[in-house]
């Protein structure tokens, strides 16, 4: 057989392999049972670019690390004021893995893995959510040494970055040596670091420093920096009350989901030709909660009594990742479910209740984002039903934690439809609620609501006022490790 | 569902958008380069799902990346020797998968065949004539050097002939 015929038969096997779609996946928790980055560490030591005497660091570490039997491990971030604070509490236990995040209010949650279930308790909501055959798409790995072990995955393909076996004093009470990665390729800068126990050869504590600059879309740019660090502990007795629901009735997620498509399936809220709204509600500050199948999207929206309305966000149930089964679920459907937030462009009127929404061909589905284009539009009309801050189904849909998002980007849409319609101080007053509401998603930055309130205020000429935001903004950048 | 802070780093919406076709667009490679790996629908997709998921946490060397469809078959490289190590490989042979209904009998018989090559052998057929990698190329991924790459072509090729039944007996 010559090279040819081989090349055109692997060619035809790899021609005929089925597309990839992707899916939701089962919890591989017992894949993982020994935590702790242990399998992925494996794969560090093989790494071709890591120096031999370096390589060889890791892998006693790798192999101390495949006796152990349980985790605590504790992150800590560096706060605007400059200290650190813990940001997330992990527990494992044979097959089960337990995150707990604690930012903000908003932003407290425990989130288990176990081989059967997915369960999140919010904890600041009260609410915990119980999926069955989930997959938790970062299959615990959340850690500052995580974060080392995948960018070791990277390395292998030409992410440039350097390494170093180091001495080290004492770190809490144990003799150390280091193992240090830096990258660095402008305008970006990593430095990790892995202090690891000299006589049992388990990590102590990892840390990762990391500066950025990016360009958001609207062409201004932003710097980031984080700076966390993982302080370890191994083969401590773990509780089993660590893995429980904290709350009940635990909202049962593949039930609601499956309920809520039967619904919606036999009564939408209103059905045109070619658009359709499955379903509406309007929360307590007025924005209204749209929820339709994909192929036409809401594109403008106006009160029945004329007030107008701007769109403040998409969003697609199943949240940011979209990788629990919420998609399979509602795929039943027949079509992909989005839904949008718009808000009214004044403050202090009278809630709408009844709306005209217009409809148009979706023209760009991006992530998290759909963009309406020309073509033939419909319009419906329909009442909507109250709802408290957020929609009645946000934990049914998994939208929790993205809806605290969605919460400053309502604030925000109204800012500047505000700011346009020449309203200052109502502009000024949602550019603050924002920045409020941008504390309960970390990190909490200053950029997306006080350096535009800022130019505002500038360009009518309010300099004063403008000048004291520009204290409060430096003062979180230099707290934050960043330049002026 | 992850809160650390290095995963809420902010980022742009056209670059998030960005990222999302530029997963798209090599999605397909990354599962073909694993299902000539693993052999294993199940084990694939998990490569491949693990794969985009490194690449979306860490996207920024990803997206500069000279080649992404070669950058995103190293990722997926390193999340099959994951799997591979937890003993989750299962030979094609052995198994009946559901998407040998699409597949032609030809197909399936070449199938067979690199299931029993070894898993290097397979995956160098693969980066070589199926990827179209060149030589050079080949050896950054896999960390030889060239004329290794060479040698190891030729044992997967001698091999793969030895293995495969005449072609009268498929076509």
């Amino acid at each position: 057989m010559n090279e040819n015929e081989i090349a055109r038969k692997i060619n035809e096997f790899g021609t005929g392999l089925p597309r990839f779609e992707r899916r939701a996946r089962k919890p591989k928790v017992t894949g993982f049972a020994i935590y702790a980055a242990a399998a992925i560490l494996v794969g560090v030591t093989v790494f071709v670019s890591i120096p031999r005497a370096q390589a060889s660091g890791f892998q006693e570490m790798v192999f101390a690390l495949k006796g152990v039997r349980t985790m605590e491990a504790i992150t800590y971030s560096r706060h605007s004021d400059g200290t650190y604070f813990p940001i997330e509490h992990q527990w494992m236990s044979g097959s089960k893995l337990a995150v707990e995040a604690k930012m903000n209010g908003g932003m407290h949650m425990i989130a288990i893995s176990t081989p059967t279930d997915y369960i999140v308790n919010l904890m600041a909501m009260g609410v915990t959510t119980r999926e069955p055959d989930a997959w938790d798409p970062f299959h615990g790995k959340t850690t500052a040494l995580d974060w080392v072990t995948e960018d070791n995955d990277f390395g292998v393909v030409g992410a440039e970055r350097t390494m170093k076996r180091l001495d080290s004093p004492s770190l809490n009470g144990r003799k150390a040596y280091i193992l240090r990665y830096e990258k660095s390729k402008e305008p970006s800068r990593t430095v990790e670091t892995i202090w690891v126990d000299s006589q049992t050869n388990l990590p102590i504590r990892c840390s990762v420093q990391e500066s950025d600059h990016i360009t958001l879309a609207n062409g201004t740019t932003q710097d980031h920096h984080s700076d966390i660090y993982t302080d370890y502990q191994f083969d401590l007795p773990v509780s089993d009350s660590i893995f429980a629901p904290r709350f009940s009735p635990v909202v049962d997620v593949a039930a609601r989901q499956t309920e809520l498509v039967r619904k919606w399936q036999a009564e939408p809220l209103a059905k045109g030709r070619k658009a359709t709204v499955l379903d509406a509600q309007v929360s307590n500050d007025g924005s209204l909660y749209l929820l339709y199948p994909l192929g036409y999207a809401p594109a403008e929206v106006k009160g029945a009594r004329g007030e107008k309305y701007v769109k403040a966000a998409d969003y697609q149930p199943g949240g940011v990742r979209g990788d629990t089964k919420t998609d399979d679920r509602l795929s039943e459907f027949g079509k992909p479910i989005w839904g949008a937030v718009f808000v009214p462009t004044k403050l202090g009127n009278a809630h709408e209740q009844s709306f005209e929404v217009t409809f148009r061909p979706v023209a760009q589905q991006g992530w998290l984002k759909i963009e309406t284009g020309p073509g033939p539009s419909e319009t419906l009309s329909f009442s909507a039903r109250d709802c408290m801050n957020w929609p009645d189904y946000a934990f049914d849909l998994v939208l929790a934690t993205y809806f605290l998002q969605v919460d400053m980007s309502r604030a925000l849409a109204q800012a500047k439809a505000l700011e346009s319609a020449g309203d200052i101080d109502s502009a000024l007053t949602m550019y603050l609620e924002a920045f409020e509401r941008q504390k309960q998603i970390p990190p909490p930055h200053e950029d997306r609501s006080l350096v535009p309130a800022e130019a505002m205020l500038r360009r009518v000429g309010r300099s004063s006022e403008a000048d004291a935001l520009r204290v409060q903004i430096e003062a979180s950048r230099v707290n934050r490790g960043l330049p002026k | 569902m992850q809160l650390s802070e290095r995963l809420s780093k902010p980022q742009s919406v056209s670059k998030a958008e960005d990222l999302e076709e530029a997963l798209e667009s090599v999605a397909q490679d990354v599962y073909r380069y694993a299902r000539f790996r693993m052999m294993n629908i199940q084990d694939a997709e998990d490569a491949t799902m693990e794969t985009l998921h490194a690449l979306r946490r860490n996207s920024r060397p990803f997206l500069e990346a000279r080649s992404r469809t070669f950058f995103a078959i190293g990722v997926c490289r390193r999340k099959i020797a994951n799997i591979v190590r937890a003993n989750r490989f299962k030979w094609f042979a052995k198994r009946p998968e559901s998407d040998l209904a699409s597949m032609t009998e030809s197909q399936v018989a070449i199938g067979q065949t690199l299931a029993q090559l070894s898993p290097e052998h397979r995956e160098i057929l693969a980066l070589k004539y199926f990827h179209e990698f060149t030589q050079d190329e080949i050896a950054a991924l896999i960390g030889r050097s060239p004329s290794a790459v060479n040698s190891l072509l030729q044992r997967a090729r001698q091999a793969f002939a030895e293995i495969s039944p005449s072609r009268e007996v498929f076509e």
